[in-house]
């Protein structure tokens, strides 16, 4: 019963993200005036389309999301969130006291990836060890 | 924590993977418990116990300071 729910949720991400991006072209072939909701429509199709895939990827694999699993990905997301948090502060006063010129491209591009391996690092540790305690 | 899941898998003949899957978890998270280096959930520890014939105070040991 808990696999066919994981599944009808996955397809469903499925097909959104199909119709997201046959929204976006249908837009783009019919000369839309708004460029920038056309691409947010085919981007978030496409990254839902590749999460779906990945999920139905995780599932045929046999891999369980067991509870050491899931604990050990929420932690590491904390912890990511919570560096990130310390590192925007710091941007903030290094940008209010003038040292660095930090320009709004850099530090989102930056945020983005500090967030993303961050979290992979802190994932990869706390498998290491073990647990979170 | 000290646990007995690798002397009770062992009497029961059964493998990490054959407990892993009775209990609905990774290999790896079997690995973990028998080292005594994860602390499972209540539910977890409950459905080990019962998998491996036993009860959670038989099969998980604490010492007292934890």
């Amino acid at each position: 019963m808990e696999q066919k729910k994981r599944r009808f949720y996955i397809q469903l991400m499925l097909v959104g993200g199909l119709i997201l991006i046959f929204g976006g072209f249908i837009g783009l072939v019919a000369g839309s005036k708004s460029p920038n909701t056309i691409s947010v429509f085919i981007i978030a199709g496409f990254v839902m389309v590749l999460f779906a895939g990945l999920k139905l990827f995780r599932e045929d694999a046999g891999l369980v999301d067991d509870e050491r699993v899931k604990k050990i990905g929420a932690w590491g997301l904390s912890y990511s969130w919570f560096l990130t948090f310390i590192v925007l502060f710091l941007v903030f006063w290094v940008n209010e006291l003038t040292l660095v010129n930090l320009d709004a491209r850099t530090v989102t591009v930056g945020t983005i990836l500090l967030m993303g391996v961050s979290a992979k690092f802190f994932q990869w540790y706390l498998f290491r060890k073990g647990d979170v305690e | 924590m000290k646990t007995r899941i690798k002397e009770l898998r062992a009497r029961a003949g059964m493998t990490q993977s054959d407990l892993a899957g009775a209990v609905g978890v990774r290999r790896e998270t079997i690995v973990y418990l028998e080292k005594g280096k994860y602390n499972p959930s209540l539910k977890l520890a409950h459905d080990v116990a019962v998998v491996l014939g036993s009860t959670i105070d038989e099969v998980f040991l604490f010492d007292e300071g934890e």
